[in-house]
């Protein structure tokens, strides 16, 4: 019992780490409606760099999350300029713009290789390696670092977008980019904000999951394969959705790890992805088609 | 803004109008849905513009507004070429329209969707908004008690937290004309308002567009059918395949031996005879 309880708290930090994923992905894809495939570089880059400049550099950890925050807002603002901007302006097809975000992961994959090593690095926990032990449950002090920030992040993103003029905007633009700017919302700056805002949260949670297992540049397939697969799950565009796919996400890997076989845990994501799709095609909490088309 | 320029600044700016298409042509795929059609929209008054379906009325307002962009020929507003401005741009100089589809926000309530309209005209606005500091407290519940009484003008006050999807078509119509309204513009385009309204709605319609003119507004109304036009337009602009087939007075309009064939080639001259018949039945 006790031990199916360490694996639930394993499961609930990462978790909480891929909902922080699955919650960017949703913020760019709720506005823009692009499927930015370098989400999960983005999640490497931000590992990486908290492992360069907490764990190598010797940085407080509140400095590193500071920079960490704003560089990879910039790094998601860079995309969007660079990649993604001149093929909204021209309409290029969602699949053309989908592949050029694959071209842009492969950019930064091959970068951070080139630029900080081709190895796994050893990411230090602010918090130390000791674990609390509760009831009898030893806990990994990052679980509450992971959970914590992550709940926080939830609380601000709600606020933003339910009680700030900027959310209504970008609840508009969600539902209806053309119609927004009809009245008067600058929807490719709300464009830009969210690619930054998305790079910004995979990087915090890039930071967050590296000391639960490496950093290292080869990771960031995986992290996207997981973040689409809890964003799909849950529901494309749904934010409840995202933390509860991510949080299922995290069981059904850490289950795996514990009960089966470690090769298996990639094999468990797509059975899952399957599953809750032929049941419900929209994902658990999805239903933006159905309300958008439901509305004429 | 209008106010703070005083009209004595500029003597002849009364006499132009306030919107001036001249030569507007749109090519989708090589066919032209508008085709060299030019004209203007006087300051203060209610301009009608009617066609049989697929004459480019449609196609013209979203030239306007910006939606499309035009193959060749230019809208002038207020001196000014727009024809190339990007949508927000034209909204936030004033000119706002409605759809012949409904275009609301629907997953938002009923007040958020005029609300999104206030801030067309708040001091900070979205432009602020999105790249500064959010919206201030007192400029906040300034624009919260104008979208209140927008909604209160179209007589929507009651259904202010409804999700807007989840209204009548009629009340979107009006959530439509709340929103238009509350970014206080110079020039609204309505496209087809009274599609879907029964004969009360579309009579409470008419008189709202013609407090609004009252008001100083100037619009542009499109429709298919000619009876709303008739009543309240104070001219009339006919477009048939793409072109202006003429420019007068509703009573003109009215007997122009061209428009009623235009229409009836389409048997709109039917439709509309049966309609006004079996209105005076009622009456």
């Amino acid at each position: 019992m006790v031990s199916f309880v360490e694996v639930v708290i394993a499961a609930a930090s990462f978790g909480a780490a891929f909902a922080l994923l699955a919650l960017s992905i949703n913020v760019i894809y709720s506005t823009s409606t692009v499927l930015n495939f370098a989400q999960g570089e983005f999640m490497m880059l931000g590992g990486m760099l908290g492992w360069a400049l907490y764990s190598a550099m010797g940085l407080p950890y509140w400095l590193a999350v500071v920079l960490i925050a704003g560089g990879m807002g910039l790094v998601g603002l860079a995309e969007y300029v660079l990649v993604v901007r001149p093929l909204l302006l021209r309409r290029a097809a969602d699949i053309a713009i989908m592949i050029a975000t694959f071209g842009a992961a492969y950019v930064i994959r091959t970068a951070t290789a080139l630029g900080m090593g081709r190895v796994e690095r050893p990411a230090k926990p602010p918090l130390g390696q000791t674990p609390f032990v509760i009831g009898g449950v030893p806990i990994l002090p990052q679980s509450f670092v992971v959970i914590g920030i992550t709940c926080a992040v939830l609380i601000l993103a709600w606020w933003l977008y339910s009680r700030t003029t900027l959310g209504l905007a970008l609840r508009a633009a969600a539902f209806d980019p053309d119609g927004a700017q009809l009245v008067g919302i600058n929807v490719d700056r709300l464009n830009a904000l969210t690619f930054a805002g998305g790079g910004l949260l995979a990087g915090i949670a890039g930071l967050l999951i590296s000391p639960l297992s490496y950093a290292s540049p080869w990771f960031g397939i995986t992290f996207a394969i997981s973040g689409f697969a809890a964003a799909i799950i849950g529901g494309l565009g749904s934010w409840p959705g995202a933390v509860v796919g991510g949080i299922i996400l995290g069981l059904a890997n850490a289950l795996m790890l514990r009960y089966v076989s470690g090769q298996w845990g990639t094999f468990a994501t797509f059975i899952l992805i399957l599953l809750v799709l032929y049941i419900r095609p929209t994902g658990i909490f999805g239903e933006r088609n159905a309300a958008k088309f439901g509305t004429v | 803004m209008a106010l703070s320029m005083p009209a004595s600044g500029d003597p002849k700016s009364d006499d132009k109008p306030l919107l001036s298409v001249a030569g507007l042509t749109k090519l989708f795929g090589g066919v032209a849905a508008v085709d060299r059609v030019s004209f203007d929209l006087p300051a203060g008054k209610l301009i009608g513009l009617i066609g049989p379906n697929g004459s480019g009325k449609s196609t013209t307002i979203n030239l306007i507004s910006g939606l499309h962009r035009p193959t060749s020929g230019a809208v002038h507003y207020r001196g000014r070429n727009i024809g190339n401005l990007p949508p927000h741009r034209i909204a936030r100089l004033g000119i706002v329209r409605t759809f012949q589809l409904l275009r609301l926000f629907g997953d938002l309530s009923a007040f958020e969707n005029v609300l999104i309209g206030a801030h067309l005209r708040g001091r900070h606005g979205f432009a602020a908004a999105c790249g500064g500091p959010l919206v201030t407290g007192a400029e906040e519940r300034r624009l919260h008690e104008l979208a209140g009484n927008a909604l209160e003008f179209v007589g929507l006050g009651g259904r202010a937290q409804i999700k807007a999807k989840l209204l009548t078509s009629g009340e979107g119509r009006l959530l439509e004309l709340a929103r238009a309204l509350v970014a206080e513009p110079e020039l609204i385009l309505l496209d087809e308002p009274a599609a879907g309204l029964n004969t009360a709605e579309t009579t409470i319609l008419a008189e709202k567009l013609l407090s609004l003119v009252d008001g100083g507004k100037t619009l542009l109304l499109v429709d298919h059918h000619m009876s709303l036009v008739m009543n309240v337009a104070s001219s009339i602009i006919v477009l048939v395949g793409g072109r202006v087939l003429t420019i007068g007075a509703p009573g003109e309009v009215q007997v122009d031996a061209r428009v009623i064939e235009s229409y009836l080639g389409s048997g709109e001259v039917y439709r509309r005879r049966r309609v006004k018949h079996e209105g005076a039945r009622e009456l």
